[in-house]
């Protein structure tokens, strides 16, 4: 089925989406009983990661070369998604320093299944204008049993500036910096 | 140029979608609903939706009257709390010669002036046509904002001319202020006055950490961008050793390919 799937690039963007959604709303869900968001983000976060397996990490923008520009795009992205809590400092809640390494662990496997993973599988079938697309509707509906309505604009249009940047620099090092010092801070 | 305007253009997008919903992107960890108030605060009049009220009817068998809860209507998603909650045990209504007890809760604006007092929810006249048994007292939950400091204590004013009075509180959940009365009226969470509570969860770090990564970006960038420049200008007068076909390598937001 492995190998059946590696020749039907479609069939196996499909399938990941499917499996990404699953993880991810099962992640909301199991968050609202009590105690459990800290193992939900753990354990989806986790299982997000699988979802890279397989793919080489030049495919999922992964890579050391020109480290210095990857790091600089992260921090340049982390200063646009902070900017506008920064500007409204106090209406800006701040994550709790005992959430850190839950807030690294989802951030980072969600630049992995989203940005990385699905992208690059998205580009296979339809190239850079369905995987920046695709990647960004899969983002967006990922969120929309955990976060209100009113937010979603705001998960989309980070959605949609992170995918650009993974297209115009074939980069996924930035996106991954730039999403966890923003989840860090909020 | 192309790609570098497409970045830019989804980076404005991105800021004014943000800057509809406080604090924007806030991805780790569910965003609260964002509060809906009678009265926002300056910061938070932006987007402010009008809070909605809760009604409900028990019914009375044998004169006792069921037990169960009135909660605001606040259009939750999945993992919201109502702004307004209040649960009643079974017989909790002195409901003689009744059928049905009706309990409302309401957003009010005009209230007994909480001379003193600080507000960090809105004020909610909850009543009901049968008193409430003292010895079944209700249990009152009530939301507040993560964007304003935190409540102390509940506070109940029994009638449009009462002294808003403490009724106790503690955090039942995070942002979630629980208590127990045998009185309904005026409900509302705060502090006094005199207190100094800070915002909840909120920190002054922000904006200096943003302004750090601003800067940093900005030192790093340029000479970063000027020793790009110059091995491009290189890489022009002979044989071009970049490795623009390599998905590896990222080609920078300055670049076009």
């Amino acid at each position: 089925m492995i190998s059946a799937l590696a020749t039907r690039p479609a069939a196996r963007a499909a399938i990941l989406g499917a499996y990404i959604l699953l993880i991810e709303w099962t992640r909301a869900l199991a968050s609202t009983f009590p105690g459990a968001a800290v193992p939900a983000v753990l354990l989806g976060g986790s299982a997000l990661a699988l979802a890279a397996i397989g793919f080489p990490p030049a495919q999922l923008g992964l890579g050391t070369s020109r480290l210095g520009l990857r790091i600089l795009g992260g921090l340049a992205l982390a200063a646009v998604l902070l900017l506008p809590a920064a500007v409204r400092a106090d209406a800006a809640p701040i994550l709790p320093a005992s959430l850190a390494l839950t807030a690294v662990t989802i951030s980072v496997a969600q630049e992995l299944a989203f940005r990385g993973a699905l992208y690059a599988a998205l580009d296979e079938v339809g190239g850079a204008p369905l995987a920046i697309v695709g990647s960004t509707a899969a983002w967006t509906a990922a969120h929309a049993l955990s976060h209100p309505p009113a937010f979603l604009g705001a998960v989309a249009a980070a959605g949609l500036l992170l995918a650009l940047w993974r297209w115009a620099c074939r980069d996924l090092v930035a996106p991954i910096i730039g999403h966890v010092i923003a989840d860090l801070a909020l | 140029m192309r790609r570098p305007a497409l970045v830019a253009a989804a980076a404005s997008v991105y800021l004014v979608a943000a800057w509809m919903v406080a604090p924007g992107f806030y991805d780790g960890f569910a965003p609260q609903q964002p509060y809906a108030w009678t009265s926002p605060p300056p910061q938070l009049a932006l987007g402010n939706v009008a809070p909605r009220s809760g009604h409900a009817v028990f019914n009375v068998i044998g004169g006792v009257s069921d037990a169960g809860s009135v909660f605001t209507d606040d259009g939750c998603p999945l993992n919201c709390s109502p702004q307004a909650v209040i649960g009643f045990l079974p017989g909790a209504f002195d409901a003689t010669g009744k059928t049905s007890v009706t309990v409302d809760i309401k957003p009010v604006s005009t209230f007994p002036s909480p001379t003193g007092l600080h507000f960090s929810t809105n004020v909610y006249l909850i009543s009901a046509n049968a008193p409430v048994r003292p010895d079944k007292a209700a249990n009152l939950e009530l939301r507040y904002s993560d964007q304003v400091p935190a409540p102390s204590f509940m506070y109940l004013a029994v009638d449009a001319n009462g002294q808003w009075k403490p009724i106790g509180g503690s955090e039942s959940q995070q942002f979630i202020l629980q208590t127990t009365t045998s009185q309904l009226g005026y409900f509302s969470a705060g502090y006094a006055g005199n207190a100094t509570n800070s915002p909840a969860g909120t920190s002054q770090l922000l904006p200096i950490a943003v302004a750090v990564l601003i800067l940093g970006v900005l030192v790093a960038g340029v000479p970063l961008a000027i020793v790009r420049r110059r091995r491009a200008g290189d890489s022009d007068e002979g044989e071009d050793e970049d490795d623009d076909q390599d998905d590896e390598a990222p080609s920078g937001p300055t670049r076009s390919t």
